[in-house]
């Protein structure tokens, strides 16, 4: 089930709110659950078997590193923690990489006996997330119902965002259920629906067109690529905000994942605009025990190298995604070098121009099903292979949406929101409503008329 | 101290317990659910010569959508033959999936393509309502999925069993 299927936003949704209301407060938590767990067992029951599977063996490693350390045996503890990681990147090697290098050495797909487990990639940052933090004493072993809520719990279950186990305690801790909170959680929820379907799922129509079309122009090319700019953002982003809305809806709050990712001045401020916490799990889990900045210039740079190739890694079993981490990499530690240095008197705008389009070009890597297609299509960019005629067409017929997209990516009508908000005009909250309801009827409209399209950040 | 040792071997023997547990049920579910190298062309060859298709005519990618929901890009090989007539309800549908995954993708297609048939001939097309309801076979076999609606189905589910 996914967050825009209408039987999650006309039945799930409002029933499970609904009984956690009533349900006691001493039972919330396993109502909680068990909700979760129907979630992930309403698209393959199967993948109850890995969750049941992960949840035991890193519950029952995390006690026995706990009792070892108690028992003032180091290095056995070391080993069980190092075990208990190499157990869980083993089972996202399996389902999510081992097709990928049999392919490399020309073998066919091997059957995986079960189907790829739901947010396997999100799932295994969680239980990594949750092995360091009891290692490294940052958190006691927590109650079993607690941690079996922080792996299941369904808003965050799909595609995140990445809450580390510190981060999920603290949520424990704060959970308010609130009519403020609900109220906000709807809001948001219905924020991120409204991005998903009303400008991703129409951007994807121009992506496809220009995609799947034989040959493209320069401008088809320039179009889909810009299209798919906006389109990851509002789908990701959108998606987020639905997680993060449902988690309010139920009085927990995750961190934000985006903060305008486009209005960023260089790469280095794109990462932390864009899927904030992915970018907060590599620092936290890869980079800072790596050393971080402390060691040197080199072991930076070499560092970042190491971060942003995992990056590229675990969003897919492709070259493309690997490209893609390096690309990334590079302008990175060009930032680190000298760009940043360079750049530094150019107006503002400038510079956010400049990096969007050096974001742009990176995401044709992330897009493409090949190398071959990624740099077949970068050429048509610059007008080599280029063919059709249909730029003309796609342009006036999808301009204003381009435009709208790339209006509603600034954080101006937020800020437009957040001053009348401040003010507390009488009339606000009526039409605020109103509007909300509006948006929300729109969406509706939009999924039961268009076929179902899935979450972009759901395959990875 | 002793009391400590004791827990640490039970946790050791519960965490890989479990592990061996799902890598064995892994293994299990791997074996019936096997992976078949047969090309499609050979596979729809075998099906398409065990039974009358001239009530049939080869379907488009477009077909393909417009009949189940399904894009065939997602798949790694479709086969599709569909009634000449829309008085004949004789079907053959053979994909072949990229990933076990999308087994349960496809066979939620087939049912909503079967039942929108049986809506259609229910009340004057008897005979071809017969077919639908007693002639039809859904077979799922790893990454090969089958959908025939015809009076010698058993025939072709054979020759598809055969061809994996």
């Amino acid at each position: 089930m996914a967050f825009n299927q209408l039987i999650f936003v006309c039945l799930f949704l409002p029933l499970s709110v609904l009984i956690y209301r009533v349900v006691p407060q001493k039972a919330k938590k396993v109502y909680l659950i068990l909700v979760s767990l129907l979630f992930v067992a309403w698209g393959n029951i199967s993948d109850l078997l890995y969750l049941f599977t992960v949840i035991g063996f890193n519950f029952f490693t995390a006690k026995q590193i706990d009792r070892l350390k108690k028992d003032g045996k180091a290095t056995p503890a070391k080993f069980v923690f190092i075990s208990g990681l190499a157990v869980d990147i083993l089972f996202l090697g399996y389902f999510k990489y081992y097709n990928f290098f049999r392919s490399i050495f020309g073998l066919s797909n091997a059957s995986f006996g079960i189907a790829i487990p739901l947010g396997i990639s999100f799932v295994t940052f969680s239980l990594i997330s949750f092995l360091c933090d009891v290692y490294r004493e940052k958190e006691e072993v927590p109650r079993f119902l607690d941690f079996v809520l922080y792996i299941t719990f369904f808003p965050k279950i799909t595609s995140g965002p990445i809450v580390s186990f510190n981060e999920f305690t603290k949520m424990l801790e704060n959970v308010e259920n609130s009519r403020q909170n609900r109220n906000v959680g709807l809001e948001q929820f219905i924020t991120g629906l409204a991005k998903k379907t009303l400008l991703a799922g129409n951007l994807s129509i121009l992506f496809t067109a220009v995609t799947t079309a034989g040959e493209r122009s320069t401008l088809e090319a320039w179009l889909g690529a810009l299209a798919y700019t906006f389109m990851l953002y509002f789908d990701f982003s959108g998606y987020s905000d639905m997680a993060i809305g449902l988690g309010k809806l139920f009085g927990y709050t995750m961190p934000q994942n985006f903060d305008h990712p486009y209005t960023a001045v260089n790469i280095t401020d794109f990462w932390r605009k864009w899927h904030i916490s992915l970018g907060a799990f590599f620092k936290n889990y890869v980079y800072i025990p790596l050393g971080g900045n402390r060691k040197g210039e080199k072991r930076t740079i070499f560092n970042l190298f190491v971060v942003f190739l995992l990056t590229g890694i675990w969003h897919g079993a492709n070259f493309t995604f690997i490209v893609w981490g390096i690309y990334h990499f590079i302008f990175n530690a060009a930032d680190k070098l000298f760009l940043d240095k360079a750049f530094k008197k150019v107006p503002r705008v400038l510079r956010s121009v400049m990096t969007f389009f050096v974001v742009m070009i990176g995401w044709v890597f992330f897009f493409s099903d090949s190398l071959g297609d990624a740099l077949s299509y970068l050429g048509n960019m610059v007008g080599i292979g280029t063919g059709g005629s249909a730029g003309g067409y796609y342009l006036s017929s999808f301009l204003i949406l381009l435009l709208a997209a790339a209006f509603l990516s600034l954080p101006v009508l937020r800020n437009i929101i957040t001053n009348i908000k401040r003010k507390k005009l009488q009339y606000y909250f009526p039409v605020h409503a109103i509007v909300l309801i509006v948006i929300f009827l729109l969406c509706v409209a939009s999924m039961v008329s268009d076929t179902y399209t899935s979450f972009l950040y759901a395959a990875f | 101290m002793k009391n400590l040792t004791t827990k640490n071997i039970i946790y050791a023997v519960l965490r890989w317990a479990i592990f061996l547990a799902f890598a064995v049920l892994l293994v299990v579910f791997a074996s019936q659910n096997k992976i078949s190298k047969t090309p499609m062309k050979e596979v729809n060859a075998a099906v398409s010569q065990s039974i009358d298709l001239k009530k049939m005519q080869k379907g488009s990618a477009g077909t393909f959508k417009r009949l189940y929901g399904l894009d065939t890009a997602q798949f790694e090989s479709v086969a599709l033959y569909w009634p000449v007539s829309n008085m004949d309800a004789e079907e053959l549908l053979i994909v072949q999936l990229k990933d076990i995954s999308q087994q349960q993708a496809v066979k939620e297609a087939i049912e909503a393509r079967l039942a929108t048939q049986k809506k259609s001939f229910d009340g004057y097309g008897v005979e071809q309502y017969a077919l639908l309801t007693e002639s039809s076979i859904t077979d799922v076999q790893g990454n090969y999925i089958l959908f025939v609606v015809h009076k010698d189905a058993a025939r072709a589910d054979a020759a598809f069993r055969d061809a994996l």
